[in-house]
């Protein structure tokens, strides 16, 4: 079996897409990235090529993206997530629509990027180096709220009187929720805010790239609907969702992996450190 | 004082290497320690604004001041917080020791924090403060010129004479030579040297050994256009500007090309003024003065000083002349004036169809690894040969 990998290894969350020689997806999976992401990146290929039935040996190519994508120690070429995230969502664009604008938000980059027509990355813009607008915001205060994040898109979606959170450092936005909460708020109506405080800052820097539609949104947090509602609505424009928007980006690697090794590329075949 | 690491990956002559290597491996503090010994008035100065020529035509040794991440800091409060680092650098060396190697220090009222800096230093040392406010005309600046060769003439009992300034006009003309000739070796395909090596070498003029320098820089290059061209797949070529980046800063670059891509030029206060000079003066004292000051009012690619529609006439010049691919501009914190000028640079070149990363970051490691994640990003951009048409999938 002829086998293609992409890892996207993440701050928060590892991702790992298996295709085949189709470029259809064999296995799909995300685990938490936790303190060791090269244990991780290595556990979670292990677990997907035992799922369908192959091993290291299948994997004719693997690329790794994301923050982890040198600590992993694992795989034949290293991509930039820009790239990889271009590629995926060109990839999952609908019929009929070209993507020219990817937002995605991870769990501690948040990322805008501009594509030409022919799918070409022309522009992109990342966050600060700060927390603000990322996932790990999300994060942070769902559990100053004892939320799980799957919670706020629902709750979001039952908010009477949004909230305005003010602060954009995520220390103090939280010292500003626990005040909220101290003055009997409503948790719905502080989610809401948290959500336009997000969508404020992520609409700042797709505007600092210049939206062209269709835009398409993608990351871990795109799963929470009351942030691609608001961000939406900042926008002013209709956000491509895809099914699973937390593997786009290795997606994007595994569909380069699959071309490089049409091109000809060769792996040598990978070896997986994983303790039994 | 630490010790900085002196490297070349290009064939460097030994001469030559030795050279640098003395020079930098301790920021000049032995070189400056040997000229004092020998009876020379070393006088500290920031900007290279201002120009050696005076300082050199007067007797003294310019040594200058504007430091990139010296690596130590001075007991004691710092300068304030959000500090521009090459002032905040510059104030901690000269706090931990430098100041008793120096004379008298120069500043010139290029930015805010060099003003301030003045201030602060005129309470422990022999200060001359420079108006060089923008806009201000070249015949203006002359008298700011005449000032500082008669302060200067009063440390060192040496007069700005005609001859004397001409002999410091030829001195500097030729290390200017000697740069340019490394810098044409890095429109090659690809570059003779890495763009790291070669901001090295050009800050290393500016610790005032001009001679010594202008010898070693030849050295450097004629060894270099003989070598044999290096075979290897192109890489992108990118272009620094913003805020000047000064050894041994050197963060930015060793990022750059870590990520895979050459740096070609730099569009820095320091440099095009130089890489685009006409041939230098003759004549009276005064005209000489005059040529003097317009490099310095006219020419100098100062964040703060020049208008954004000229600087983006700057980087078109060097994108077509060393054939860039890309252009990253570096936002030093601290530095307004790079800050604000960003953007419209940034629009004007991406207008031109040039892509541009900026980038803000300081003398600090913290943000390596995002800001490496941007910059491998950038590159693979610029490598991108052209994207494969996408089979829709559906959402």
């Amino acid at each position: 079996m002829d086998l293609f990998a992409g890892l996207d290894i993440g701050s928060t969350a590892t991702k790992c897409v298996l295709l085949n020689e189709k470029r259809e997806i064999v296995q799909a999976d995300v685990a938490p990235s936790g303190a060791n992401c090269r244990r991780t990146a290595h556990r979670l290929l292990a677990q997907l090529l035992e799922r369908a039935g192959a091993g290291p040996g299948d994997v004719r190519y693997a690329i790794t993206t994301g923050y982890g994508r040198r600590l992993a120690e694992l795989g034949h070429e290293i991509v930039s997530e820009i790239t990889a995230n271009a590629t995926g969502a060109r990839w999952l664009s609908p019929p009929g629509k070209t993507v020219r604008t990817v937002i995605d938000i991870g769990g501690q980059d948040s990322k805008v990027i501009s594509l030409d027509e022919q799918g070409r990355v022309v522009n992109f813009a990342m966050n600060d180096k700060c927390a603000a607008g990322t996932g790990r915001f999300l994060e942070v205060i769902a559990q100053r709220l004892e939320l799980n994040l799957e919670d706020l898109g629902k709750l979001h979606f039952t908010a009477k009187h949004e909230l305005t959170i003010n602060s954009v450092c995520t220390v103090f936005a939280e010292s500003e929720v626990v005040s909220l909460l101290a003055q009997g708020r409503e948790v719905p109506d502080i989610v809401a805010g948290i959500h336009r405080s997000v969508a404020k800052r992520v609409g700042q820097l797709v505007r600092s790239v210049g939206v062209v539609e269709s835009v398409m949104f993608d990351g871990g947090p795109a799963q929470n609907r009351g942030v691609a509602a608001t961000l939406s609505e900042e926008l002013g424009v209709e956000l491509l969702v895809p099914d699973a928007p937390q593997l786009a980006t290795a997606l994007g690697a595994a569909l380069i992996a699959c071309e490089r090794a049409e091109r000809g590329a060769r792996g040598e075949p990978i070896s997986l450190a994983v303790e039994h | 004082m630490p010790q900085a690491s002196v490297r070349f990956s290009c064939p460097v002559p030994p001469q030559a290497e030795q050279y640098f290597q003395r020079l930098l491996s301790d920021r000049g503090a032995a070189w400056l320690k040997t000229a004092r010994a020998g009876g020379k008035k070393v006088v500290g100065y920031f900007c290279t604004v201002l120009p050696q020529e005076l300082f050199l035509a007067a007797g003294a040794v310019p040594f200058r001041l504007c430091a990139g991440a010296w690596g130590e800091s001075a007991p004691g409060a710092p300068l304030a917080r959000d500090s521009c680092p090459v002032v905040a650098a510059a104030w901690d060396t000269l706090r931990a020791g430098l100041a008793a190697e120096l004379e008298a220090i120069v500043v010139c009222t290029t930015c805010d924090w060099k003003t301030k800096l003045a201030d602060l230093l005129r309470a422990q040392g022999n200060v001359f403060l420079i108006d060089l406010s923008p806009g201000r005309p070249a015949e203006e600046v002359v008298a700011e010129w005449e000032g500082l060769c008669a302060w200067l003439a009063d440390i060192t009992d040496v007069p700005v004479t005609r001859a004397r300034l001409e002999q410091a006009i030829d001195l500097v003309a030729q290390a200017h030579q000697a740069l340019r000739a490394l810098f044409a070796l890095r429109r090659r395909k690809p570059p003779a040297i890495s763009g790291s090596e070669a901001m090295l070498v050009a800050d290393a003029l500016y610790y005032g050994d001009v001679a010594g320098w202008t010898a070693a820089c030849r050295r450097l290059a004629d060894a270099l256009a003989r070598a044999p061209r290096e075979s290897r797949p192109a890489r992108p070529r990118v272009l620094l500007t913003g805020a000047p980046i000064i050894w041994p800063n050197d963060k930015l670059p060793r990022l750059i090309e870590q990520a895979g891509a050459d740096i070609v030029c730099e569009e820095f206060c320091s440099r095009l003024n130089v890489l685009y000079e006409n041939g230098a003066p003759r004549g009276r004292l005064r005209e000489m003065l005059l040529w003097l000051a317009r490099r310095a009012v006219e020419r100098c690619a100062c964040t703060f000083s020049l208008p954004v529609g000229r600087r983006v006439a700057l980087v078109r010049r060097a994108l077509s002349d060393f054939e860039v691919s890309g252009v990253v501009y570096h936002i030093l914190r601290g530095c307004a004036p790079a800050a604000v000028q960003a953007a419209p640079l940034a629009r004007a070149l991406r207008e031109a169809g040039v892509p541009v990363l900026e980038l803000e970051t300081d003398y600090s490691a913290e943000d390596v690894e995002p800001l490496r994640t941007r910059i491998e990003s950038f590159v693979g951009m610029l490598q991108a040969p052209g994207a494969e048409q996408p089979t829709a999938q559906g959402v």
